[in-house]
């Protein structure tokens, strides 16, 4: 065995036993550090190996190795390379350090070691070989190569996801991208977006939005979901916030995930418009419906007044020939002298219970049978002094005065003279007949112009803003009507006259002729008694039946 | 003597009318009660003036006015409706039904008189 740097003291006297505590150190080092450690000539010769490096290569016995060279332990290929580097460094001097090596040992086990080498001098200074030591780094690289597949993987996933995924730091600068957000910024790879801002990437407005929101996560250290927002015109996207934490528990930034909702958004408001204009056909079919019922109601309304109107002309019909018998009796018996005296009293009274008969008689037909109107543009003023004239009579007998104060230059009104005739004379006859003890009757009549304002206006009412109504006012001084009484006054047979001296049919009468006028009629009491009729006819009703 | 024929299926009312006029005098009043005889009674009576009901069961007034007009020997004589005929559609005033003169029964003796007068031939006035 030929001396070696390591083991060589006889190179003088050692008085301090300097040389023997290092060789001392040494020893235990190579006897009990896990590296390999090896020490070869300029032949490349193993001089000495420790204890690691001799399990290493299957020897029981460090000086086992003494003399050989990495040929007798490795593959030829990997025992040239290693003596291509020792060559190497003894021709240059210069060290191989922290070098990765790859080596299958016996049995096909794969090992990586960290490998650094050196050239070996003498006391001189003079090369006398080489050393080498040699750290097993398998398990560290096994955990590096897990490390990369699994960094490798998780890029695959944030590259290959549609949804935006990024982080950021504290600064609001991106630290992480992927390839979705990357081309809608129309960038060629997620690097170029790292470092930058909001700011950089998005106008201002919409910068400061999305920065807010980050403040949130990053100041409140909370996570914010699914917050919908626009980051561009007509693109909408949902983005949860995650604040990220540093090993201190210190908020280093916030990583999050932004799903592209636009469509989702689209669908949502085509859905919304949807149900708007379904809502709306509702309420259209709802109103149809409504104006089918009222209608039909009309129709069946109609239907039973025709019926009405049959039955009233074949009663009156059949009522009336009678009545014509007792009517020739009574011409008949008023000609014959009796010596009773009260035969004339009982004729009289036959005499008018004939006539009262053939009035409701009268009227029935008139409140059953369908009207034709004939209208023409007339003077509404022209028509009360004429039905005034008209019931002049029951005005004596009743001790009724009239005032009329008659409005000037009220629009023609298209009506027909002769019904609205019969309505005024009924109207005027109706409240002489209220004031028994005498009164004022107060005929009035006026214009005005519909304003909308406070005024209930329904299409139906065939009334628009800026249309002339023009009104009469037939006012008594009687007792008026009694309120609970007041809804009743239109209906058919309803009469506050003493029984015989009404039929009940009067104002429904009245009422009908208004309707097909397309005027309103409305009865109220005055403050100051009596009861007050006001026939309110729209000047501009074309025409109706 | 006015004759006055009187056509009417309610024989109550043609037999008062008979009595009424008969009681107010100068008038001699001929019944019929069917329509259907309504032109042969008037030619063999040959009246001044004719009340003429229109709803009647057989032959109804408008026809029996038709057949007078039609008959040479009794178209000059004056038809005068006398019905309680009343429309579905509205009630008839007294006026005219078809060219003839109409009133609407119950009608007062002195409105029925004064008729009678104004529609006998000038001739024929009492």
């Amino acid at each position: 065995m030929s001396s070696t740097p390591v083991d060589r003291h006889d190179a003088g006297p050692d008085p301090c036993g300097q040389f023997e505590t290092e060789r001392l150190f040494l020893r235990s080092m190579l006897e009990s550090s896990p590296d390999y450690i090896y020490f070869k000539d300029t032949q490349s010769r193993f001089l000495r190996i420790n204890l690691a490096l001799a399990r290493y290569f299957g020897l029981n016995d460090p000086s086992e190795a003494e003399g050989k060279t990495d040929f007798d332990f490795y593959p030829e290929e990997k025992a040239r390379e290693q003596w291509e580097d020792e060559l190497c460094i003894m021709e240059s001097g210069t060290p191989v350090t922290d070098k990765v090596e790859r080596q299958v040992r016996a049995g096909g086990k794969v090992v990586w070691v960290l490998t650094s080498k050196a050239k070996l001098c003498d006391r001189e200074g003079r090369m006398v070989g080489t050393f080498g030591i040699s750290r097993d780094i398998t398990l560290l690289k096994e955990m590096e190569d897990t490390l990369w597949n699994e960094r490798n993987l998780l890029r695959n996933v944030i590259d290959h996801v549609p949804d935006f995924i990024f982080a950021k730091d504290r600064e609001g600068r991106y630290t992480l991208s992927n390839l979705a957000l990357a081309r809608f910024f129309r960038k060629n790879t997620p690097d170029e977006i790292l470092g930058k801002t909001l700011f950089d990437l998005f106008p201002k407005e919409i910068a400061e939005s999305s920065r807010a929101d980050d403040q949130v996560v990053l100041e409140e250290r909370k996570p914010v979901f699914n917050k919908v927002g626009s980051l561009a015109a007509n693109y909408w996207f949902s983005t949860t916030k995650i604040p990220l934490f540093n090993t201190s528990g210190k908020v280093a930034g916030l990583v999050a995930i932004s799903r592209d909702i636009t469509e989702e958004k689209r669908a949502q408001h085509a859905l919304e418009q949807a149900n708007a204009d379904l809502m709306r056909s509702q309420e259209a079919l709802m109103r149809a419906l409504e104006q089918l019922r009222a209608v039909q109601l009309e129709l069946i309304e109609a239907e039973k007044m025709k019926l009405v109107g049959r039955l009233a002309a074949g009663v009156a019909h059949e009522v009336k020939n009678p009545l014509a018998i007792i009517t020739m009796g009574l011409g008949y018996l008023k000609r014959v002298r009796f010596e009773d005296p009260n035969v004339d009293t009982v004729l009289t009274e036959i005499g008018s219970a004939v006539e009262r008969a053939d009035a409701v008689i009268r009227e029935l037909l008139d409140f059953s049978a369908p009207k034709k109107l004939n209208l023409e543009p007339h003077d509404i003023n022209q028509l009360v002094r004429h039905a005034l004239v008209l019931v002049r009579g029951e005005f004596g007998s009743h001790h009724v005065k009239v005032v009329e104060e008659l409005g000037e230059e009220l629009p023609p009104v298209r009506l027909d003279t002769l019904k609205i005739e019969q309505v005024l004379v009924n109207l005027f006859t109706n409240a002489a007949h209220a004031m028994e003890n005498g009164g004022t009757l107060t005929v009035r009549t006026s214009t005005r112009q519909v304003t909308g304002v406070g005024e209930n206006i329904a299409p139906a009412d065939g009334l628009r803003v800026g249309a002339r109504l023009v009104t009469i006012d037939v006012c008594d001084t009687g007792p008026g009507i009694p309120a609970a009484l007041l809804g009743k006054v239109f209906e058919p047979f309803f009469t506050t006259k003493p029984t015989g001296q009404g039929t009940g049919l009067g104002l429904t009468v009245t009422k009908t002729i208004i309707d097909l006028h397309g005027g309103s009629i409305e009865i109220r009491n005055r403050a100051g008694g009596g009861a007050c009729v006001s026939v309110v006819f729209n000047a501009e009703t074309e025409s109706t039946t | 003597m006015n004759k006055i024929l009187i056509i009417d299926d309610e024989a109550g009312f043609t037999r008062l009318m008979k009595l009424t006029l008969q009681q107010v005098g100068g008038y001699e009043v001929f019944e019929e009660n069917d329509g259907s005889k309504a032109w042969e009674t008037a030619r063999q009576v040959q009246p001044d003036l004719i009340l003429l009901d229109i709803v009647m069961p057989g032959m109804d007034g408008g026809d029996v006015a038709a057949k007078i007009r039609g008959d040479g020997a009794l178209a000059h004589i004056p038809i005068v409706f006398l019905s309680a005929i009343v429309s579905e559609k509205d009630p008839i005033p007294d006026g005219l039904i078809g060219g003839f003169p109409f009133i609407s029964k119950p009608v007062s003796l002195d409105a029925l008189i004064q008729c009678i007068r104004q529609h006998l031939p000038a001739a024929q006035q009492a």
